[in-house]
């Protein structure tokens, strides 16, 4: 069932612009985490996040930090279930990381 | 999930930079789309088909008459998930293989940005070639 279900699902994946929100994630995510690497969080957050990150705590991080993105993207026209699949996909992937580390993968 | 402070949130990046990279990253972040938008899918599906029993949506939630328990719904999830993760590893392989997409793998942000059109169009398209490729290899293989 799990088999055919990603048959069946991968195709129809919108083709264009609405294949763009993959590349948001990625964008945003990678740039987040080198940022961080190489120059410190508050670094990445500035350079990532529009609004002042008041607490910093893993879920104001990763909500502040796809706010940004999607105020920046939102008149690209993009269909919001698929920006919904990308927000899920960046929120789950970062808070895995910031909490779990290495242990991630 | 336990609250971190802001230092070890910071040394759980740069562990996870040190060991696994931005590819690292790449198949986190891409695994969980593709198992995001096939649950969401199957969630709601319906097929074209007249019989009930071969629905997508309604096998997702029922075998039979009944409700499937929360442990094979787990399983099922787990289990496509293993899947989307193999999917990811593919889609990954051939990014790799793409000399245009290299920035990607380097730890190198100055490319990362959402204002160059021209990477956003190319990447778009290698997903789209990717996707066809790999649906045509499944297509192939029954």
């Amino acid at each position: 069932m799990a088999d055919k279900a990603i048959r069946i699902c991968l195709p129809k994946l919108p083709d264009g612009i609405n294949k763009a929100p993959i590349y948001y994630g990625i964008s945003l995510g990678a740039r987040f985490l080198i940022d961080t690497n190489n120059h410190g969080l508050d670094v990445a957050l500035k350079n990532t996040s529009k609004r002042v990150v008041k607490e910093v705590v893993i879920s104001e991080i990763v909500e502040s930090t796809w706010d940004t993105l999607e105020e920046q993207v939102t008149e690209r026209g993009v269909g919001r279930p698929l920006m919904g699949y990308a927000e899920g996909a960046y929120k789950s992937t970062m808070t895995r990381i910031l909490n779990e580390g290495a242990d991630a993968l | 999930m336990i609250e971190q402070s802001k230092e070890q949130m910071e040394k759980n990046i740069k562990e996870f930079m040190k060991k696994h990279g931005p590819e690292g990253f790449l198949k986190l972040y891409l695994t969980e789309y593709l198992s995001q938008l096939v649950l969401s899918e199957l969630r709601s599906k319906h097929n074209d088909l007249k019989k009930i029993d071969q629905d997508l949506g309604y096998i997702y939630h029922f075998e039979g008459k009944k409700i499937h328990s929360i442990k094979d719904d787990k399983e099922f999830r787990e289990r496509t998930q293993g899947l989307c993760k193999e999917k990811a590893n593919l889609i990954l392989t051939r990014l790799k293989d793409d000399k245009k997409f290299t920035y990607l793998f380097e730890n190198d942000a100055s490319k990362l940005v959402l204002d160059n059109k021209e990477l956003e169009t190319m990447f778009i398209a290698k997903m789209h070639e990717i996707i066809t490729e790999l649906s045509e290899s499944d297509e192939e293989s029954g």
